[in-house]
């Protein structure tokens, strides 16, 4: 096992931020610093070619943010300069405080004395290990896939991993934290005549290149689906009941629900969420909790990226809404305890509230039952993509793999893309059935609408609800 | 930093070849709830991308033209990194690439582009000065119809970009870089309220197409307040416009590149007729034919910040003309994969160009269809040629009756609509390509709102 460490370039600026807050902070009435010193790698196989580069989550340098009299401005920048760094925030920050139109002022933000930091370890250190050797791996899947038909004409394999490191400093507070989080993807794509379908198996985790241990085990699986597909139809427009697969389920809870309960969206009146706070959203079987705390996978953290401890979030109690998401801002602005939700892409991009880990919790029916359940319906499985509408809570849900099923039995037919729409508290309230194992999967990225990226994993058993397809 | 980061790459004698941009911003964001300013951000970076190729013989090749290989390894060097931190990472990357042997591949020699970026007229601003004017414009029609600007977030920058390179390349350009985006409201009391989103790409200070964007989308919403659920439809052809049609001119871009022929994943290949086959098959010659596709690739568009003179190896770009009357002419090719497939090398041009077709958009408009305005999240896989999306707001013209509706999903595959398109002879700029205003899909699936 290997430690990861902050690295010797945030610890070699420790002091000289401390000073530099030290002095901001008699001038303003709030001041802070996150500095960022993440670095990762991307590797590709794909056929006749290796590619590695660095991970595009790469980042290096730092966000200074101030509050005055009542106004927030930050100002990130990626070298610091010699001299008086503390003289050189200021006159920026100044300009910025001088400048634009009307402001909103905010109530003061909260800076309450805490020293922390968290150390993450791996089994295998991604940025110490030989590439060749990574590829060679990733080329041996990508082989096997290949093999698996002569109707597979391409696949690929890539996995990326990343350090991140940060520190977070202001008056009262003192932070450091490193872990490490890893993704991969296997693709693949099929051709029959006139047909092409694309497919894709993802891989996750908070870990290190141990995350490539599975990657064999899911070769077959892919091959097969991907063929599959290739005799898919296109589903008939209507409402079914469907069983979702943990994926998909996360994907409900993240895109149909999640966004919707981000708070800074309530300050913006962009949510109807605020106006369901203690009403019931869901059937009286669903949990759902959003948490950086307590579980290891892609969206966990010791701080965000405001200095705010994680925490877990109870988001839906027994089909009751109960608590939203918050960053900063949003909770100085609507009164409530910040919940650690906090995150920027990077540290040139601004903070919004973010969801970080996100699931529907485990229920006790079993997967046999549920399918057994159901007269005429599909089993969703493979998300292809999902977006948020917080304010009308319509559902948008692209989904490659629906299985048919047809007296309580898969039919062995399957129908792709799906599309998914409806309403999200119908959806939500029509979950009458959930499984009792809970899985997490932190590949690609969320973006706030098409923008933001940040890392997340999203989750959940499986659950039976009526949807509607096309 | 430029100088010392090849100095060391050079000295090192380990690179067969190399090339280096730096890139650097001072961008002004601002962040609006309704018209207020709730934050505002300045953000100065400079970043270095460095690639190091290192090429050998594998003595184990059938014939001497495989023998020779190229591994390439791409890494950030932060600025401010010390010259040891440098060291460090270029040997990495060093031993990295000579671990990778692809087949060999040239780099571009040194070109002048004719396609410089535009001169903008946020040159003669200061920043603030540029963000107020875009801020200004932006809000013009706020209140349009009850209608308002829910939020809005603005981001203005200023970018250089350096490009050196071992072949001799050593080329800069600026450009500025605008985005904004910004979610409008429709409601009045005892009606629930209704939002649409929306954005922005824009590298020039053009008021008129800012505050007129924004208008549409005002309006827009308005008509969702008085949308109805979608009903059953069908047999009823889809019109996409705007930046929705750009979206699905994008299929014919991204299947016209080298990358996409190489890895055996393009819907077709230079010498297809990209009308031919099943669509025009199904139809029969019961339906209108579909205007010729026509498409160019091109290096720079007036206002447009997307644009380029010089791709990430410094190839000097111009205009290619890739489809003509339906059939493959070329493929975008950078010089690697031009290499790979024995085609010419055009660069990695990045913004496209499709002709207008027979009729004008009011054309289109006449014959009965359901128009999106708005789907949640339009998606169009270019592997598949599958598109679609859930309703936000669309316009079902029937019988001579135009209604707003929402809710429900449209469907459909690009292959089953070959050579049925019909496009708008009124062409329109976004920021990634100049195309028909408008397009008419006769094969798609509609599902109902629920």
């Amino acid at each position: 096992m290997e430690t990861c460490e902050l690295g010797a370039f945030l610890e070699g600026q420790q002091t000289r931020l401390r000073q530099t807050i030290a002095d901001l902070a008699k001038r303003y009435d709030y001041v802070s610093v996150l500095g960022t010193d993440s670095s990762g790698v991307s590797f590709r196989v794909s056929p006749q070619e290796r590619r590695v580069g660095d991970s595009m989550w790469s980042e290096r340098g730092f966000v200074f943010r101030v509050q005055q009299a009542g106004r927030i401005v930050e100002f990130a920048l990626n070298v610091l300069p010699k001299g008086d760094l503390a003289a050189t925030i200021s006159a920026q920050i100044d300009q910025l405080l001088s400048a634009g139109p009307d402001a909103r002022l905010y109530p003061a933000l909260p800076d309450e004395a805490a020293e922390a930091s968290r150390f993450a370890t791996v089994a295998e250190n991604p940025l110490a290990a030989d590439p060749a050797k990574v590829m060679d791996r990733l080329a041996l899947a990508r082989a096997a896939l290949m093999q698996q038909s002569p109707e597979i004409v391409f696949s690929s394999a890539n996995a990326e991993f990343v350090r991140v490191r940060k520190i977070f400093l202001s008056p009262k507070r003192d932070l450091a934290q490193a872990y490490f989080w890893g993704q991969g993807y296997l693709i693949t794509v099929a051709k029959r005549g006139d047909e092409t379908r694309e497919n894709y198996q993802p891989f996750s985790g908070y870990m290190g290149l141990e995350l490539l241990d599975e990657l064999d085990s899911k070769v077959e699986a892919l091959a097969t689906e991907t063929i599959e597909l290739l005799s898919a139809e296109k589903p008939l427009p209507g409402e079914y009941d469907v069983i979702c697969d943990p994926d998909v389920t996360g994907l409900i809870a993240h895109e149909a629900f999640g966004h919707g309960v981000e708070m800074d969206m309530f300050v913006k009146g962009r949510a109807q969420a605020p106006e369901y706070l203690g009403k019931a959203v869901a059937s009286p079987i669903v949990d759902m909790y959003d948490t950086a705390a307590g579980i290891e996978q892609c969206g966990s953290y010791l701080f965000d990226d405001e200095g705010t401890f994680a925490s877990s979030t109870k988001i839906i109690d027994k089909g009751i809404l109960v608590a939203g998401l918050s960053d900063l801002q949003s909770a100085a602005s609507l009164g409530t305890k910040p919940t650690g939700n906090g995150r920027r892409e990077a540290f040139d991009h601004k903070a919004y509230a973010r969801m970080t880990n996100t699931y529907i919790a485990p229920g006790k029916d079993s997967l046999e039952d549920m399918i057994a359940s159901i007269k005429h319906g599909y089993l969703l499985q493979k998300m292809s993509s999902g977006m948020e509408d917080p304010k009308n809570w319509g559902i948008q849900l692209v989904l490659t793999v629906g299985r048919e099923i047809v007296d309580g039995k898969l039919s062995g037919r399957m129908v792709s893309p799906i599309v998914c729409s409806g309403y999200v508290p119908e959806l939500l309230s029509s979950i009458s059935m959930i499984s009792g194992t809970v899985e997490l999967g932190g590949s690609g990225a969320c973006g706030k609408g098409y923008k933001e990226y940040a890392k997340v994993s999203s989750g959940g058993p499986y659950i039976k609800a009526r949807m509607r397809l096309g | 930093m430029l100088q010392l980061i090849e100095s060391l790459i050079k000295a090192g004698g380990r690179a067969s070849e190399y090339r280096i941009a730096e890139r650097t911003k001072n961008g002004l964001e601002w962040y609006f709830v309704r018209d207020r300013l709730d934050s505002s951000r300045a953000v100065v970076t400079t970043r270095y991308e460095v690639t190091v190729y290192v090429d050998s013989i594998n003595p184990a090749a059938d014939n001497p033209a495989s023998a020779r290989t190229r591994g390439e390894c791409s890494v950030l060097i932060q600025p401010g990194s010390t010259e040891a931190e440098i060291r460090t990472i270029l040997d990495r990357a060093l031993d990295t690439a000579a671990g990778m042997k692809n087949a060999w591949f040239p780099l571009p020699e040194p070109a002048v582009s004719q396609n410089a970026v535009a001169t903008s007229r946020f040159d003669s601003l200061s920043l603030p000065q540029a963000m107020e004017a875009v801020r200004s414009a932006l809000y013009k029609h706020d209140g349009l119809d009850g209608s308002t600007i829910n939020s809005l977030e603005i981001f203005l920058s200023q970018q250089h970009i350096h490009l050196l390179t071992s072949r001799g390349v050593d080329v800069s350009w600026k450009s500025w870089n605008g985005f904004c985006e910004y979610i409008v409201n429709a409601g009045t009391r005892g009606k629930d309220e209704v939002e649409l989103y929306a954005d922005l790409h824009f590298a020039d200070l053009d008021e008129a197409p800012l505050s007129e964007a924004v208008r549409i989308r005002l309006q827009a919403a308005s008509d969702r307040l008085a949308a109805v659920p979608t009903p059953e439809l069908k047999g009823l052809p889809l019109l996409l416009s705007g930046h929705l049609a750009a979206d699905l001119y994008e299929y014919w871009f991204q299947n016209a590149q080298a990358m996409a022929v190489y890895e055996k994943r393009a819907a077709f290949a230079v010498g297809d007729d990209v009308s031919a086959g099943q669509g025009s098959q199904k139809q029969g010659s019961t339906s209108p034919l579909g205007d010729p596709i026509n498409l160019r690739a091109i290096p720079t568009l007036a206002g447009s910040p997307l644009g380029a003179p010089y791709d990430q190896t410094g190839f000097a770009l111009k205009p290619v003309e890739l489809i003509r009357d339906n059939k493959v002419l070329a493929v975008v090719a950078s010089s690697k994969y031009a290499h790979y497939l024995q085609l010419p090398a055009t660069g990695a041009i990045p913004l496209f160009e499709v002709a207008g077709g027979h009729d004008e958009a009011a054309t289109l408009r006449a014959v009965d269809h359901l128009e999106v305005l708005a789907f949640s999240d339009f998606f169009v896989d270019s592997t598949t040629g599958d598109f679609g999306g859930e309703i936000r707001l669309a316009y079902l013209l029937k019988g001579g009756k135009r209604q707003p509706v929402y809710g429900g999903a449209v469907t459909g595959n690009l292959v089953d609509n070959r050579g049925l398109i019909r496009l708008s002879r009124e062409l329109e700029t976004s920021a990634k390509a100049r195309g028909p205003v408008s397009c008419l899909l006769p094969i798609v699936s509609i599902t109902p709102a629920g």
